[in-house]
């Protein structure tokens, strides 16, 4: 079942084109990697997607409305989305800053408090993330690692049908670049339908059941992994070659000065 | 400290300071006639000095300082930034603006709500322009540098709308705007500016949850499912209601906005919605305490409470922005 899609869908911001007549779909239970050099319109596309940016021409869809004609509070509930730039500009603890991903189930509320459900969430979502030790911690205390956990789990702990990630690796020690893209591919096993954005090739390869490769805002490919992210896409799109051991390399160096 | 006993404490340390505040004064009254005094007894010249002269100073003082509290707490979760005040961001220098003009051009004397219409109409424009150029976008640098130059742009319009002005004024009037008072307060100067705090503070915490979900970014708060437009729409309408009304009743306080919501906000775990009440206490038991030391302090004419907010203030604002981690972003 389609979650949310985009259809012939364009933006323009001032002269340069950021998207290109975009069309995908993302189903629930799948995992999508969406892969493109830097400028291709990746955020762009995710952030369309979920009514963040406006189109200028074709149509997004969410859980089968458009985006914008979505009140709030219900498209806090449909989609979870963790950006690029992960702020907090206040020194919250890492427990509360989780507990923000609950704002469309009543957490934002005037006088709210968490129950007993939210706290078990947030909890859980915590684990996820492996940040469950910072809970306690205040977000300006941790590492830049640390609070890109702490945000992951944040987009991880409310149940949305659609979880979108904007280079979640971004910032991530090796060993929790790995695992950050394994617990989202696990989401997609719960049901959810899980777009992440991302610049790992090889880790896009194996978690993803599909890619999409982007390039100067057009969809350039769309399929499994081994489809997608064929020779030619690699060579046209990326300047890249497989080097047959599950890795890449650039296909013209860098000139030695 | 959870959030119900913390706002007890505030409001405690508040009923505590406005009851000192009535006790202390040149006329020689005792503590058991004050007592009775505030409880309607005691002989009528205590009676009036106590509920004419100084409980509407105090409330004044109160009211005032819980205006600029709430109103720097919001300002300072819709700009995402720990230095903003309505004092530091010339909002007050333009409410006063606004407030002279028709003070000294005679509009004021058509009707009593002109006054402070005129004094919010200013903080709105100045709210309006801090969010247009800044709003979160920005660096903390940039927001405030554009807020001291509205500041000192409003300061030169005020003196030069007294210059220019048909009515007679004094220089102490425009000490007075821009300095800031609460002598000689009455119930009536409370009773204009009420209306316009209890919406302003009605306004301010609507706004706390999505100034709450804004603590993670616009893009962010936005796929959570807050109502941004909303949140814009009444924090700066509640903070220009809040501090437009404060300084048409005393003129131009300034820090008391930036220094409460700074001492309260480890309190209330950073929680930039669950701050607005908490700085509103704080800043107003604050205030009255400052108004306190005025009036107990050796000069003659008597120093301006606005010259004291700013002597404690402005060091806690430079100490503050010295020691902001992140600051510039």
């Amino acid at each position: 079942m389609s979650v949310a899609s985009l259809t012939n869908a364009s933006i323009r911001l001032g002269e340069r084109t950021a998207l290109d007549r975009v069309s995908f779909a993302i189903s629930s239970g799948e995992t999508i990697a969406m892969v493109g050099p830097n400028g291709a319109g990746k955020s762009t596309a995710l952030r369309a997607l979920i009514g963040l940016a406006a189109l200028d021409a074709g149509e997004a869809r969410l859980a089968g409305s458009h985006p914008s004609a979505l009140k709030p509070s219900q498209r806090g509930r449909l989609a979870s989305y963790l950006p690029q730039e992960r702020i907090s500009a206040w020194s919250i603890s890492a427990r509360d800053l989780v507990a923000l991903g609950l704002f469309a189930w009543g957490v934002g509320r005037v006088f709210a408090r968490l129950d007993d459900d939210h706290r078990g969430a947030v909890a859980h979502a915590l684990a996820k993330a492996d940040a469950a030790h910072l809970a306690d911690r205040p977000v300006h205390a941790l590492s830049g690692g640390e609070q890109a956990r702490v945000h992951l789990a944040r987009a991880l702990v409310a149940p949305t049908p659609l979880l979108v990630a904007d280079e979640p690796a971004a910032s991530l020690d090796l060993r929790h670049q790995l695992e950050t893209m394994q617990v989202l591919a696990r989401e997609a096993q719960t049901g959810r339908a899980v777009l992440i954005a991302t610049h790992d090739l090889a880790a896009a390869a194996r978690w993803a059941d599909r890619i999409l490769v982007l390039d100067g805002g057009m969809l350039i490919a769309d399929g499994p992994p081994g489809v997608a992210l064929s020779e030619d896409v690699l060579a046209r799109v990326f300047g890249l070659a497989a080097d047959g051991r599950g890795g890449y390399a650039a296909l013209e160096p860098y000139p030695k000065t | 400290m959870s959030r119900t006993p913390l706002i007890l404490a505030l409001g405690l340390a508040g009923l505590l300071a406005l009851f000192i505040a009535v006790l202390t004064g040149s006329a020689p009254i005792t503590l058991g006639e004050t007592l009775a005094a505030v409880l309607g007894g005691a002989s009528e010249p205590v009676r009036l000095i106590i509920w004419e002269i100084r409980l509407p100073r105090a409330l004044t003082a109160f009211l005032v300082g819980a205006s600029l509290g709430a109103s720097g707490a919001v300002l300072q979760g819709l700009l995402r930034n720990p230095l903003a005040d309505p004092g530091v961001l010339g909002v007050s220098a333009m409410s006063a603006l606004g407030a002279v003009i028709v003070i000294y051009f005679g509009f004021a004397s058509l009707h009593p709500l002109i006054t402070p219409v005129a004094a919010i109409l200013g903080a709105v424009v100045s709210v309006a322009v801090l969010y247009a150029l800044g709003g979160g976008r920005v660096g903390v640098t940039q927001l405030i540098l554009v807020g001291v130059g509205l500041s000192s742009f409003a300061g030169a319009l005020t003196a030069l709308a007294m210059n220019l002005a048909p009515n007679p004024f004094s220089l102490s009037d425009l000490v007075n705007w821009l300095l800031g008072s609460v002598a000689n307060r009455s119930w009536i100067d409370i009773g204009f500016a009420a209306p316009f705090w209890i919406v302003g503070g009605a306004l301010a915490l609507l706004a706390a949850p999505g100034l709450r979900a804004l603590s993670l970014g616009e893009d962010a708060a936005l796929s959570l499912g807050a109502d941004l437009k909303r949140t814009r729409l009444f924090a700066v309408l509640g903070a220009a209601l809040l501090t437009g009304a404060a300084v048409a009743v005393a003129g131009v306080i300034g820090f008391v906005g930036i220094v409460a919501p700074h001492l309260v906000r480890p309190l209330v775990r950073h929680d930039p919605g669950d701050l607005i009440i908490p700085s509103a206490l704080a800043a107003g038991a604050m205030l009255v305490l400052a108004d306190i030391a005025v009036r107990l302090a050796p000069f003659s004419p008597e120093l301006k409470i606005g010259v004291a907010a700013a002597l404690v203030g402005a060091p806690a604002f430079v100490w503050i922005a010295a020691t902001t981690r992140g600051f510039g972003r």
